[in-house]
């Protein structure tokens, strides 16, 4: 459950985290459902695989990942680079 | 202003200058202000831009100019939907302070059909819920009975129009939220195909699922707002390029019409004579009636509850407090500032739909939930195409009961439940009309549930006519 709140940013209260866990519980086994769906009738094998795309909490270390798209530093401001800059068909009105 | 029951005795009456929009709507608010404590179904009543609209459309028939498809309608929008300049909570606090900066598409066509928009109305914490006890701004009362929920997640919509606070109001449906609320305060109430009505300017929960249309007290109503509302539109590319329009369905002879029917279902519901009553209506009329199996109402309730939660968590990242809504004043870095944000901003609700969310969609148990609930929606849709060869109709009860009290204390999985019979319509994408069944002053109101094949609104809008005119026949 931590794991889970952790990967969507999401700050939980251990008392939150127990009700949660028993409610998820509950409501996973009643999904068990799904079973019902003949299998026959459906073709796993067309569907994409996540096989190598493990879950993981991302370490977060804004201002390292930041600044690397960061060409300079101006007083308090960040000036990031030109995305449409040598393409005059994206040009703005006031640059005409 | 009260022998004034449809849009058409409005718009008759605004023609023969027997009233202005401007006292029409003024009838209305009265009412809402005079209600508004009592019932909780607004969170923001839309006076100044309402008055704009009833004065312009004065101006219009005073010069004679031909009015709008809606002209005289006083409408009340789910809080879902952004209309300019006002805020859009959704029932949350975490946008408790948004000010939506366009309309959506449903906006526009509704003020350039000439209606008038009253406010916005109270709802489930972004339309999660059944009950419309998960709003952040508290819970709204059954005008019914104001012990009883008004359903959800459209309560305050449901509640304004069985209130008499506006003509007709605007809910969305993602598993049931216009249809549950309309059986749970004896109105009228309808979901399109998915596709049918645009979807730019609404507050997105599940997108696969997710469809904006009208509760009224009548069907002519009903699905004159319908018209309106339904269209392809450019700004969502979901959008289905077909055309329904009013009274399409007159063109129908019901006498072809074949509806099935699974009596089992009548039975659950403990009223099943009452069910059953209407079906002896529609034999009477003519229609085919046949009695079918259909096993799979447990199923696309589980494919509902892995495949709404997904896409919700999925659309719900964008909700971080970082460039609008709650904004935490207690944090220690960036990090922490997202996780305050969205855990002071969410309510429990919320909080444990987007828990299951993640949980379907983690590598370790997508194929087992997520990937497993996709394949069977497309089963669960080619039954139902063999199905919808066979009849024309599906009739089914809305709820499994009436209105609950809102002291009656509901697991999450019980409250899960409810939705069994609305939320194979959603699942697979088709149209469902909700209507009550004949009930006495002092009861609570059940719902019917008629669906029908892809794009076929004017099959539901026929047996809707047969309907209406059938009980107002036996009630004179």
């Amino acid at each position: 459950m931590e794991r889970l709140a952790a990967m969507i940013k999401l700050d939980l209260s251990e008392a939150e985290i127990t009700e949660y866990t028993g409610q998820l519980g509950r409501i996973l086994d009643y999904l068990k459902t799904l079973e019902q769906a003949p299998a026959k009738v459906i073709n796993y094998a067309e569907w994409p695989s996540t096989l190598g795309q493990p879950d993981e909490v991302a370490a977060f270390e804004p201002t390292a990942s930041l600044s690397k798209q960061f060409v300079k530093e101006q007083l308090r401001y960040l000036e990031v680079p030109a995305v449409f800059k040598a393409n005059k068909e994206f040009k703005t009105k006031s640059e005409d | 202003m009260n022998n004034l029951s449809n849009l058409q005795e409005i718009q008759n009456a605004l023609l023969a200058k027997e009233i202005t929009a401007e006292d029409l709507l003024y009838a209305y608010l009265d009412k809402v202000k005079a209600e508004q404590a009592a019932l909780n179904n607004f969170i923001t009543i839309l006076e100044d831009d309402a008055l704009a609209q009833a004065q312009a459309l004065d101006v219009k028939i005073a010069a004679g100019e031909k009015m709008g498809a809606l002209a005289g309608a006083v409408i009340a929008v789910k809080d879902n939907i952004l209309v300019k300049n006002n805020l859009c909570t959704a029932g949350s606090k975490i946008l408790e302070t948004y000010v939506a900066t366009y309309n959506a598409t449903v906006i526009e066509k509704l003020l350039a059909a000439d209606a008038i928009i009253i406010g916005k109305t109270n709802m489930d914490e972004l339309a999660c819920g059944s009950s419309n006890q998960t709003s952040y701004f508290g819970e709204v009362k059954n005008p019914l009975n104001t012990d009883c929920v008004p359903g959800g997640s459209s309560g305050g919509s449901a509640a304004a129009v069985a209130a008499a606070h506006c003509l007709v109001a605007l809910g969305s449906d993602t598993g049931g939220s216009i249809r549950q609320p309309a059986s749970f305060c004896g109105l009228w109430g309808l979901k399109g195909t998915y596709g049918s009505v645009s979807r730019y300017g609404v507050v997105a929960m599940a997108s696969s699922f997710d469809q904006v249309g009208p509760l009224a007290t009548n069907p002519d109503d009903l699905f004159k707002v319908f018209s309106v509302l339904q269209g392809q539109d450019t700004n969502d590319s979901t959008t289905l390029d077909y055309k329904y329009n009013f009274s399409d369905g007159s063109k129908i002879d019901v006498k072809k019409l074949t509806v099935g029917i699974i009596s089992e279902y009548f039975e659950k519901t403990g009223q099943a004579a009452l069910y059953q009553n209407l079906v002896k209506i529609l034999q009477a009329a003519g229609v085919t009636i046949k009695e079918i199996t259909l096993p799979e109402a447990d199923l696309a309730l589980a494919i509902y509850y892995i495949l709404q939660p997904a896409e919700l968590s999925t659309n719900l990242a964008r909700l971080d407090g970082i460039r609008y809504g709650y904004h935490s004043p207690d944090f220690e870095d960036l990090n922490d500032l997202y996780k305050q944000n969205r855990g002071q901003g969410f309510g429990a609700e919320i909080k444990r739909r987007l828990i299951l969310g993640t949980y379907v969609l983690s590598a370790e148990y997508y194929d087992a939930y997520y990937k497993k609930a996709q394949q069977a929606r497309e089963y669960l849709r080619s039954e139902y195409r063999k199905l919808f060869t066979d009849i024309d109709l599906l009739y089914i009860p809305t709820t499994l009961g009436p209105a609950f009290r809102l002291d009656e204390k509901m697991d999450p999985l019980k409250m899960y439940l409810e939705d069994i019979f609305t939320v194979s319509a959603n699942v697979l994408g088709v149209p469902a009309l909700s209507l009550p069944l004949p009930y006495t002053a002092g009861e609570l109101p059940l719902g019917a549930q008629f669906m029908s094949a892809w794009q076929r609104e004017d099959q539901l809008e026929a047996i809707a006519n047969l309907i209406y005119s059938s009980f107002n026949n036996h009630k004179k």
